[in-house]
């Protein structure tokens, strides 16, 4: 490595290829946590999960503990999960409900905004230069947060874009989930799978548009999928067989396909399956969703499809099957995937009860689908570490994008989505994004 | 048709975990009635597969489904082979479920390694036994996992 590239990570990223390092180096990833992930917006939770005074979820941005409360006024916060005392976590349950927040190693209590309510035998603090009321004798707030739609966000930087902004032509993925459901409101439903890959968090978010990888690294399980689905004793069985068959596509229909790509490094592309139907259970969905949009409105929902939507560097959204992912960077070669459900309010149940068994084909750790996936990325992260060849090829549709106001269209078989992800990437990690 | 002997149902058990550990996936699956699922879920004490997500919840055909990925000579992911070694103790009969069934409990440990990398599963089964002609079938196999909620990486094979 030549002593610029170590210098700079502008130096490791062109506009159509990439230096191995920027999935290996531990000096990156921790560049990459305070710069990409220090600055970025971050999904935090859904209010969903926090409907009551006092329930709170507990999480981590770019590392970091935090727990989202909701406050006495209806307000969602979001603080860092840290006793201003000696640094214990304060909440260690993933989700739960209480009055205060207090720390199981001296008892230092904070109410549900953070601020710190009681201290055991306070008076020891007399005199010793201990300040009750500074900000750093609280648990203190990540500096900024704001929901979009019921999706909360957080910063933890102090001044950026703000959410509208940073989310900009890709908040329509999340506008899509919200407008599916009958009563307009979205709720997370049905548990959650948390997944850990052996690759680097770029590796995954490189393969969420990638219309050229299916043929080859699903052939296996297309091809039994296909089978299965031709023998399917039932329409639950058949669906989950089809989902893996989907995978066949031929590159010319992957050709077909559109990518978006935003700013911020977000994308989405459009959708494999046209989920239209004359059975009475979906036209009944159909019919409610009517009855709040009216028909026309209704419809243009429902022909919005989107495969996958990216947010830039946290998340990832399957609208039409209510799946979100949060991306958890855990260190260069390992990252921890949480993947949860979104139910429809006002949906019929079975529809919740198909994304539940979507959930299970393609997101679990069993799914046969990502088993290959997963394979693909661990090689990739391996051979990077081969001083063989220091660059990633980026190449594939290079020059062909089409400009679309601020950001670009290609299709599924080009790699525009991968390098408008490293013109977001070298923004933050050489300045502002 | 009279009430299997305990020892009956142990062979099952042990044949079962046997054929699993043999990579024999077709004459494990045909311990299965035709009806049978095979349930592994997320969540500790989890009410039913239907509204909350499961790490495995598969019928025949889906079970099918996974043995032929297994098999096909370009599932990359296990490229490496998967092996697995695991005891089956502590088994409980609970006496008989809806339509005849028989409830078996019992408590697992299994090793699975792949190239150089071992993890250790471990857990409660509950299988649904359905006398047939044949014998007993397998009607549901549920696999509680202790660390059920845990962040897991790849399960291609059957705990």
């Amino acid at each position: 490595m030549d002593a610029a590239a170590a210098a700079s990570p502008a130096a490791l990223v062109e506009d159509r290829r990439v230096h191995r390092r920027v999935y290996t180096d531990p000096a990156i990833f921790a560049l990459e946590r305070r710069r990409i992930f220090g600055r970025a917006w971050l999904y935090v939770g859904h209010e969903s999960q926090v409907p009551a005074v006092g329930d709170f979820f507990t999480t981590a941005l770019a590392g970091q503990p935090v727990v989202m409360v909701r406050q006495a006024d209806g307000g969602v916060l979001v603080l860092f999960n840290r006793c201003a005392h000696r640094a214990a976590i304060v909440a260690p349950e993933r989700c739960g409900h209480t009055e205060t927040f207090r720390c199981a190693y001296h008892g230092w209590t904070y109410r549900l905004d953070g601020a710190l309510q009681s201290i055991p035998r306070a008076g020891d603090y007399a005199g010793t230069g201990f300040e009750r009321g500074a900000p750093e004798s609280r648990m203190r707030k990540l500096p900024r947060v704001a929901a979009y739609r019921g999706f909360v966000f957080a910063s933890l930087a102090d001044t950026g874009p703000d959410l509208a902004e940073f989310l900009g032509p890709a908040a329509a993925n999340l506008d899509n989930m919200v407008e599916r459901a009958p009563e307009g409101a979205l709720e997370i439903a049905g548990g959650c799978f948390q997944t850990l890959q052996r690759n680097n968090w770029k590796i995954y978010l490189e393969n969420l548009h990638d219309g050229a990888h299916a043929a080859i690294v699903h052939q296996s399980s297309f091809e039994a999928a296909k089978r299965a689905a031709a023998a399917a004793p039932d329409a639950l069985t058949r669906f989950r067989a089809e989902v893996v068959a989907a995978n066949s596509q031929t590159y010319e229909q992957m050709e077909a396909l559109e990518v978006a790509c935003h700013g911020y490094g977000h994308s989405d592309m459009k959708g494999f399956r046209r989920q239209s139907s004359r059975e009475p259970e979906y036209l009944d969905y159909v019919a409610r969703l009517e009855s709040r949009l009216g028909a026309e409105r209704a419809a243009e929902v429902l022909d919005t499809q989107r495969h996958n939507a990216m947010f830039y560097p946290g998340m990832s959204v399957h609208p039409v099957f209510m799946q979100l992912r949060v991306i958890l960077p855990l260190a260069p070669e390992l990252t921890r995937i949480d993947i949860w459900v979104l139910r429809m309010k006002g949906a019929p149940d079975w529809m919740h009860r198909r994304n539940i068994a979507f959930a299970n084909t393609v997101h679990s750790p069993s799914s046969i689908v990502k088993a290959d996936d997963l394979e693909a990325y661990a090689r990739v992260q391996g051979g990077a570490a081969a001083e063989g060849g220091d660059w990633v090829s980026l190449h594939r549709g290079a020059g062909a994008e089409r400009p679309d106001g601020a950001g670009t269209r290609s299709t599924a078989l080009s790699e525009a989505y991968i390098r408008n992800q490293y013109r977001a990437w070298s923004a933050y990690m050489d300045g502002a994004p | 048709m009279s009430a299997p002997e305990r020892s009956e149902i142990e062979r099952l058990l042990i044949a079962e975990a046997e054929l699993l550990d043999r990579g024999d996936y077709e004459a494990w699956l045909a311990l299965f009635a035709e009806d049978g699922w095979y349930w592994v879920p997320a969540s500790p004490d989890q009410a039913n597969p239907d509204d909350h997500v499961s790490l495995f919840h598969e019928n025949k055909a889906l079970m099918r489904m996974r043995i032929e990925r297994l098999r096909h000579p370009r599932a990359h992911g296990v490229a490496l082979p998967v092996r697995t070694s695991r005891m089956v103790g502590n088994v409980a009969i609970d006496g008989a479920g809806g339509a005849g069934e028989l409830v078996v409990r019992s408590r697992f440990h299994m090793a699975e390694v792949q190239d150089n990398r071992q993890r250790i599963f471990a857990g409660a089964y509950t299988h649904h036994l359905a006398p047939t002609e044949a014998g007993l079938r397998i009607r549901l196999k549920r696999v509680d996992l202790v660390n059920a909620e845990a962040c897991h990486e790849a399960m291609q094979v059957f705990i």
